[in-house]
């Protein structure tokens, strides 16, 4: 069962169905903010980390494959990440980054700063904040 | 005799060329030498990892920007005290595409320093002071005019008045900017005069050739004489070795910057007893982050055009901040529910940054993949001189009538209200695993040094002991400059090449 295909496939869609998960519960919209599906964010971000050059894309991906599963060690109650509510999986993140743990913290972190760099480069979050496209001078932004 | 830039499609397939001076990294360090020797007649090839970034590449979307033209795709670190995210252009240009264009002649101080503890005492002559001026001439330095400050670069001017440190207007290398705030990816109105600009087309002028896309992986050697180098053209998309190419040439600099000239030379076999990345510094840094109760529209004017030096702790830089939205939220801001109150927030924030010649260690190992592995230790008390200053920063904010304001330090609020919430930045258990900061700022990992026992490379830029090889890059600075880098990168480049190719050091 543990074949060299089955554990790709494996991974693979671990860090895929995490990534959903996140992106659903870090970024769920509201009435004037652009939710996860008008960014797209998962599939942004999915497209973000397989550009990556290859040692980041892997740690990138192994960070989500960890959180999946590190989720029932770190925060006991509630089962795998992309299990538990969206709320549930807000608190889990915000909990790791407030931690005294430095490694814990570093995963909260990292997850936040991936998902949120994507989410704020979207159009439309740039329009919801009032910012132009590139090169808006002064006067052209009003 | 006119050179010109090779871009993927030109090096696929891999090449072998034979130069007088192959010149390893085109970014602040390596123009500045291309141009020179180039100018002295000599045959030049340049040979640049990254590709050359295209207006049309530079946009909002900080992400796909980042990991296509920063190294490592923008998510190195230096680890050690805590993980400080270091960021360095993998492009035509280098950092010097991406970064704000800031320009400062070393202080005096610190040119002493160098003077005194490196031997180094050529820099007491006028020759340094030729160089900057021929530099900041060429790339049009000047003080950020008023009408590109936009609000957030006003707010750090009111900002460090309360505090009292003496502020003003920072000097920038760029030429009618107009205040887009793009700067970190970018200058799409080719305003800033990075070095693919402002210096590479006088050395493509003179005969170079600028091979990008060229990824080296070692120095070659001949009975101990360094006698070319050879790597692999990388393509980007796929990010796939397409061909391997080796340059000739009797003279070998090395311009890689402070984390890459030490790993090559590593990989090289030249470790001269430990001391190629023994050493290795970066300056540090902390953050306030207000919400004022107007509306700032940071991503407005220049991206930092204002900022001043603390009177009361020496080597200490204030200056204004504002990068893409994307990368200041990676840190900042609420999740979930709370990211709509964030969306409503960023367009009151300004931020007010730090840069502090802290005394650090470090140092710069190559990885099996050839890449840097830096380390970067901070002790207790410069964290607490950081911190210190976040705290005045803090209650100036508040003084302003900030709603709140962020500092990225763990275990204080993420939204202090309130002075006394910003009491923990006064302990003394705060450590660098605490604080938020980036360390882009990086050097001395081949120090030069008058010493052959003491430094990498002697003060004309020659790797001690071993013959045709240079360095010009900020990996040559005996200690932390104190002020961003880039000028005295180009004016230390500017002297090894002009000596190297018998070029007057007094030119105007």
């Amino acid at each position: 069962m543990w074949t060299p295909s089955f554990l790709t496939r494996w991974f693979e869609s671990t860090w895929r169905t995490c990534l959903v998960a996140a992106s659903e519960a870090l970024a769920p919209g509201g009435a004037a903010t652009p939710c996860h599906r008008a960014t797209a964010l998962a599939p942004r971000t999915e497209a973000y980390i397989v550009g990556l050059p290859p040692t980041q894309s892997v740690l990138l991906k192994l960070l989500f494959v960890g959180v999946e599963w590190l989720t029932p060690l770190l925060a006991p109650i509630g089962g795998r990440f992309s299990r538990r509510t969206p709320e549930g999986r807000v608190a889990v993140v915000e909990g790791w980054r407030g931690s005294w743990v430095f490694p814990v913290r570093l995963l909260g972190d990292a997850v936040r700063a991936t998902l949120m760099m994507v989410y704020f480069s979207h159009p439309d979050v740039l329009l919801a904040l009032g910012e132009g496209e590139p090169g808006t001078t002064l006067a052209e932004a009003g | 005799m006119s050179g010109r830039i090779a871009h993927l499609a030109d090096v696929r397939g891999g090449y072998a060329l034979e130069a007088d001076a192959v010149v390893v990294g085109s970014g602040a360090g390596g123009a500045m030498a291309a141009a020179n020797l180039a100018r002295a007649g000599m045959d030049v090839v340049v040979v640049e990892a990254g590709p050359q970034v295209r207006p049309d590449d530079m946009t909002r979307d900080g992400p796909a920007f980042l990991s296509k033209y920063y190294w490592e795709g923008g998510l190195r670190m230096l680890l050690g005290s805590g993980a400080y995210p270091t960021m360095s252009g993998r492009c035509l240009g280098g950092s010097t595409v991406v970064n704000s264009a800031i320009f400062f002649r070393l202080p005096d101080w610190v040119r002493q320093a160098w003077i005194d503890e490196a031997g180094l005492s050529g820099l007491a002559g006028p020759e340094l002071d030729a160089a900057y001026d021929r530099i900041f001439t060429r790339l049009k330095v000047a003080p950020t005019p008023m009408h590109v400050m936009g609000r957030k670069n006003l707010v750090t001017r009111d900002v460090l008045d309360r505090v009292g440190v003496p502020n003003k207007p920072l000097p920038r290398a760029v030429d009618g900017c107009i205040g887009s705030g793009d700067c970190l990816t970018g200058c799409r109105q080719g305003a800033k005069q990075s070095v693919d600009r402002s210096v590479l087309p006088e050395a493509v002028d003179h005969g170079a050739r600028v091979m990008t896309c060229s990824q080296v992986e070692r120095i070659l050697f001949e009975d101990g004489r360094a006698v070319g180098v050879e790597g692999d053209v990388v393509d980007l998309d796929g990010w796939q070795k397409v061909g391997r190419f080796s340059v000739r040439a009797p003279r070998v600099f090395l311009a890689a910057g402070a984390l890459h000239t030490p790993v090559l030379m590593q990989r090289s076999g030249v470790r001269l007893g430990g001391r190629v990345g023994g050493t290795f510094a970066a300056h540090i840094s902390g953050l306030a982050l207000g919400i004022l109760p107007d509306d700032v529209r940071p991503w407005e004017g220049a991206t930092q055009g204002w900022g001043g030096f603390s009177p009361e702790v020496q080597g200490l830089k204030f200056e204004a901040l504002w990068g893409p939205t994307a990368l200041i939220a990676a840190e900042w801001g609420g999740l979930g529910r709370d990211l709509s109150q964030m969306l409503q927030d960023v367009r009151r924030a300004a931020m007010v940054v730090m840069v502090y010649r802290a005394k650090t260690k470090g140092s710069v190992r190559a990885t099996r993949s050839g890449m840097p592995d830096a380390r970067l230790w901070i002790p207790p008390e410069e964290i607490h001189v950081v911190a210190r200053q976040v705290h005045k920063l803090t209650a100036a904010f508040l003084d302003m009538g900030a709603e709140y304001v962020f500092t990225g330090v763990k275990g204080l609020p993420d939204r202090i209200r309130t002075i006394d919430e910003a009491s923990g930045l006064l302990s003394n258990r705060l450590r660098g695993r605490h604080m938020t900061m980036t360390a882009n700022h990086v050097f001395c990992s081949c120090p030069m040094d008058a010493r052959a026992d003491h430094g990498v490379v002697d003060p004309e830029g020659r790797v001690h002991g071993v013959p045709g090889l240079w360095i010009s890059d900020a990996s040559v600075f005996p200690s932390p400059s104190a002020v961003n880098p880039q000028a005295t990168v180009m004016a230390l480049s500017d002297l090894i090449s002009r000596r190297a190719a018998d070029l007057s050091l007094l030119d105007a």
